[in-house]
């Protein structure tokens, strides 16, 4: 099932890690015309843009839509969403990162579309072992078998809400 | 618990798998039942609190 709306979603902020500012960021769907920087990014967006199973949205901030700050790869799974892939530009990894939030952003876009598709806000996804006590402290997101996490609809309406304020179910 | 604080402490990464037919039938069944549980709850939540009106109105 591919996700049925393009929209520009108005998100929080991302905050400079330098200087504090905060910018107004936008989530949008990306398209096969998108272009992508194959050296700033570790997976191959091109190739997960193509397949039609999956819907790629990229953030940037509401005064440089140009430069992509993450990306994130969603299935509508039908009675949840399911979080294929995420990651931050180059620029917004490691300890040195110039950009916070960036992640929170996705995520929180992610459990947002779930509530949208009446799926409670439910949104899973495959966690590496060593970050499973990192994502269940910092999203609450709960282990399912050995490595399936997801995030429950308390804890989904929570970063929804954080991130996006005029979201109303 | 969530910590929007800790969140940027490490670099979030997902394993790019697909599960099995047998593995999404599995947790796509626990969502069915957790929320068939939930909505039993609501539902006798409303029918106590329908039940205590009529015998108020009755008193």
């Amino acid at each position: 099932m591919e996700l049925d709306f393009e929209v520009d979603q108005i998100t929080n902020s991302i905050e400079n890690v330098i200087s504090g500012e905060v910018f107004e960021t936008l989530v949008s769907l990306a398209t096969k015309e998108q272009i992508i920087e194959k050296t700033d990014w570790v997976f191959d967006w091109k190739s997960e843009i193509r397949d039609e199973t999956k819907s790629v949205f990229f953030l940037t901030t509401e005064n440089d839509p140009i430069t992509i700050h993450g990306m994130i790869s969603l299935i509508d799974k039908g009675d949840h969403i399911f979080m294929n892939l995420i990651e931050s530009a180059k620029s917004n990894k490691g300890k040195n990162k110039l950009y916070k939030g960036v992640a929170g952003n996705l995520v929180a876009f992610a459990c947002k579309t779930s509530f949208e598709k009446g799926y409670d806000g439910i949104v899973s996804f495959i966690a590496k072992i060593q970050l499973i006590e990192h994502y269940s402290d910092t999203l609450g997101a709960k282990l399912f078998g050995k490595t399936r996490m997801y995030i429950d609809t308390e804890e989904s309406y929570t970063l929804t809400m954080n991130y996006f304020k005029n979201f109303d179910i | 618990m969530i910590n929007f604080e800790k969140m940027d402490d490490k670099d979030f990464v997902f394993i790019n798998e697909s599960f099995n037919e047998k593995e999404e039938r599995v947790f796509s069944n626990f969502l069915k039942e957790r929320k068939a549980e939930k909505l039993k709850i609501v539902d006798s939540k409303r029918i106590s609190k329908q039940h205590a009106q009529t015998v108020n109105t009755r008193i």
